[in-house]
């Protein structure tokens, strides 16, 4: 097994999603002649991007300003957004819609040809554009479009298996070729990572069967802290196989209904109802279901039926389509059984607003990183928007950081590939029965129960237990199929390792946090505690190998964190 | 229940295909990709195909059922086992890499054929846009569709005239020319009129409307293509 490709670049993106690439289009649009590569593991219109249905918050209404968007992305995450992160957010969101509009995208406009705007939880007036119930796949498909048009080279189904850096500088990523079995080395002076999230170390998840964090998991080991990675979001609304229904779904009025027909959240949330922040209405479901409201199937009901069958069929259709095909339920005539399902990476790969890492030329934007945005939990609408606004932020802050660097020494580079081509084919030398789908039914399984809605001390105890049992054991897992041409074994092997490393951080980060904020519930520290933890956790890969915690204040502008926050 | 799968297998190498039975444990709600994950994890290791989302939105898994091109995770598994052995193979019109992993790349050859971007002389975007007013000889339930194209392949798959004629750029490249031909917003009208009558262009079309059949996202390509077609008699007239 050798390195047979070698390539060079002056950036190399890894992940071919919203946020790679609009920062592609954006570097072929304003830098032609720096050479960009953009490698994914799979086709770019593959990417999860797509999947997002409701919509991308922008003040672009008249009478609405991008200072009351900021304050209701603050106070949705539990005032844990850096505050500077949160304004370059709100403040080019307007731009990011425009820019995607020049690029094609066929938005919802009202009758006088302005944008459609809908309303989504946590915010305080109709602030979601949107392209019916298929926003994300719609924006995905104007990106490849342009990707197309800018001639954008795009390295399809590469799957990148190691980072190589050396003496604090990125310098490239070892990739094999599932159509061919190759093995190419793509060095380049700055790295990107936008990998998206990791949702599926639950199991349970919205997320695609891709989202395994590998990203996260290659900077986390190249010694760059993640940042918050306590904080998964837990979608209110998924079907019992963890396929999402839109938060538009509730933007467009309808109810969430208990067995005994109540709307329950006029317990939790008089005033905002079923558009509460999602966290607050995951948690609700949640405990309409554990005190036994929910029903015999373990869900609770979405109920669209008051909605009509026209307003349902034109403004979500794929709603629609999804219940059918994967529930069996026609919300025209029957409410749809959702319970909560993991959903988003709050936490991520700690990047300053300029989308820089603490390794010099590796950035990461999107899902992958953590500015941070979206603080404790994130608003419905803002994960669109952030992969747009830092997607083209780092289109143009990797140029400017290449303006002043010649590129990483290379002195020890051959040495450290050959390293990582021994790590990599000592993959197929294991002869234990360590299994890859039970070690991650198993890591699923750990994750759930410990770290899922509700936590507290003595499950997470036992929750980082297993799972640093579970990364004792992968140590030994086996890959019995040899050829690299879509090896599914492989890959889910890779993509299980990447992921016990974001579950073993994601465990030790929550266990430290003593408090409640945003998705982070435990039963034990039932409040916010700005006094100790309006701060984010930082965890590290020691040269041991071994997690190391520690915290970093939060960025504070002009907004004062409050100690209580209701909806 | 127990179910019987026949599925197209193939090495990566260059030995022939075979065929190979599979008797799975199916439970209801399970799609045929949840088949595909059992077999894996269970029976061989080595079995390929394509996935990513599991929600029918990213196109990637794609194959025939029985004969029919359908997305493995749109489609039910009981239903189809209660009925017999369930027969798979990877997509035609493509050549497969392996088991039931095609090359699409004929398929990205012919969707960037048709210039599947906005083409706009000054590169403005506008602030307010009403379809009524600029969309000439527009159908809007048909951009809604032309937009729902997910890039399966499946049309492609099933398409008999793309199988007869490889000039033929196929029912979803079709689509992707649909939604530029009538937007207002682009400047590339006249190139378009004349690559939808250039050979392999949607006057290809023989109509055999299985396309309209299999797509998973009722994007109607032969519907897209006849519009385009009449848009242009109608000029011409």
């Amino acid at each position: 097994m050798e390195i047979t490709e070698r390539f060079n670049f002056d950036i190399v993106i890894m992940g071919a999603g919203l946020a790679g690439l609009t920062a592609a289009l954006t570097l072929a649009e304003n830098h032609p002649h720096l050479r960009v590569a953009v490698l994914s593991k799979v086709h770019p219109v593959r990417s999860h991007s797509g999947a997002a249905q409701g919509g991308i918050n922008a003040a672009v209404a008249a009478d609405d300003n991008w200072a009351d968007h900021y304050y209701d992305t603050l106070k949705g995450g539990g005032f844990l957004g850096d505050q500077d992160a949160v304004r370059i957010l709100t403040e080019q969101a307007p731009n990011a819609i425009n820019t995607l509009d020049r690029w094609g995208t066929v938005f919802n406009r009202n009758a006088d040809g302005t944008y459609a705007q809908r309303p989504f939880g946590g915010q305080r007036r109709n602030r979601t554009c949107y392209v019916a119930d298929k926003t994300g796949h719609a924006l995905l498909t104007t990106c490849f479009e342009q990707a197309v048009k800018k001639g954008i080279q795009v390295f399809s189904e590469w799957f990148v298996f190691s980072l190589i850096s050396d003496a604090g500088a990125f310098q490239g990523f070892l990739a094999f070729h599932n159509p061919t079995g190759k093995i190419g080395y793509f060095s380049a002076r700055a790295g990107l990572i936008a990998t998206g999230g990791a949702g599926r170390v639950f199991g349970q998840s919205s997320n695609a069967l891709i989202n395994t964090g590998d990203g996260m998991a290659l900077a986390l080991r190249a010694g760059v802290p993640l940042k918050d990675i306590e904080f998964f979001q837990i979608h209110p609304t998924g079907l019992a196989n963890g396929i999402l229904i839109t938060e538009g779904a509730r933007g467009e009025g309808g109810y969430l209904i208990n067995v005994h027909g109540e709307r329950f959240m006029e317990r939790y949330a008089p005033k905002f109802m079923e558009l509460a922040p999602r966290d607050l209405v995951a948690r609700s479901v949640q405990q309409e279901i554990n005190e036994g409201r929910g029903f015999p199937d373990g869900c609770v009901r979405l109920d669209l039926r008051h909605l009509g069958a026209e307003k349902i069929k034109t403004r979500l259709p794929q709603i629609r389509e999804i219940a059918i095909y994967f529930a069996g339920v026609d919300p025209i005539e029957e409410p749809i059984p959702i319970r909560p399902t993991v959903h988003y990476t709050m936490g991520g790969i700690d990047v300053d607003t300029n989308c820089a890492t603490r390794l010099a030329g590796l950035f990461a934007a999107g899902e992958a990183s953590c500015v941070s945005v979206h603080g404790a939990n994130r608003l419905g609408g803002n994960s669109l928007l952030e992969a747009v606004v830092y997607g083209i932020r780092a289109g143009q802050t990797i140029p400017e950081f290449l303006s002043g660097y010649a590129g990483p020494n290379r002195a020890h580079e051959d040495g450290l590939l050959s390293e990582a081509m021994a790590r990599f084919a000592a993959l197929f030398a294991h002869t234990s029965d360590e299994d890859v789908p039970i070690l991650r039914k198993d890591m699923e399984k750990a994750m759930v129960a410990s770290f899922g809605l509700f936590r507290q001390q003595d499950t997470m105890e036992s929750g980082v237990h297993d799972i640093e049992q579970l990364v004792e054991r992968y140590r030994r897992v086996r890959v019995r199929e040899r050829s690299l041409v879509f090896n599914s074994e492989l890959i889910r092997a890779l993509e299980l390792g990447f992921m016990l490393d974001i579950a073993h951080a994601c465990a030790v980060a929550s266990l430290a946090r003593r408090e409640s904020r945003g998705s982070h519930y435990r039963f034990d520290y039932p409040n916010l505690d700005n006094q100790a933890f309006l701060k984010h956790t930082l965890i590290e890969k020691t040269p041991e190998g071994t997690l190391s915690l520690s915290y970093k204040d939060v960025t504070i502008v002009d907004t004062q964190p409050l100690d209580e926050i209701k909806y | 229940m127990k179910a019987r799968f026949d599925i197209f297998r193939k090495k990566p190498d260059q030995s022939e295909p075979y065929r190979q039975i599979f008797e799975v444990d199916i439970e209801p709600g399970h799609t045929v990709l949840d088949v595909f994950h059992t077999i894996q994890e269970q029976h061989d290791p080595s079995f390929a195909y394509r996935y990513s989302c599991r929600g029918a939105i990213c196109g990637s898994c794609a194959v025939r059922i029985n004969g029919e091109a359908a997305l493995a995770c749109k489609t039910q598994a009981i239903p189809l086992a209660e009925k017999g052995v369930v027969v798979i193979d990877p997509l035609a019109n493509l050549p497969t890499i392996r088991d039931l992993v095609s090359d699409f790349d004929p398929f990205w050859e012919a969707f960037e054929k048709v210039r599947p971007f906005i083409e706009r002389k000054d590169d403005r975007h506008d602030e307010q846009l009403t379809w009524d007013d600029k969309m000439p000889a527009r159908n809007l339930d048909q951009l809604d569709r032309s937009i729902d194209c997910i890039k399966c392949a499946a049309c492609f798959s099933d398409c008999p005239k793309r199988a007869q004629d490889a000039t033929f750029i196929g029912p979803a490249a079709s689509v992707a020319l649909y939604k530029f031909f009538f937007d207002p917003r682009d400047d590339a009208h006249e190139w378009r009129v004349e690559f939808a009558k250039s050979p392999g262009g949607v006057f290809a079309c023989d109509s055999y409307a299985n396309c309209v059949k299999v797509c998973p996202k009722d994007c109607r390509p032969m519907r897209a293509i006849n519009f385009i077609k009449q848009a242009i008699s109608k000029k011409e007239e």
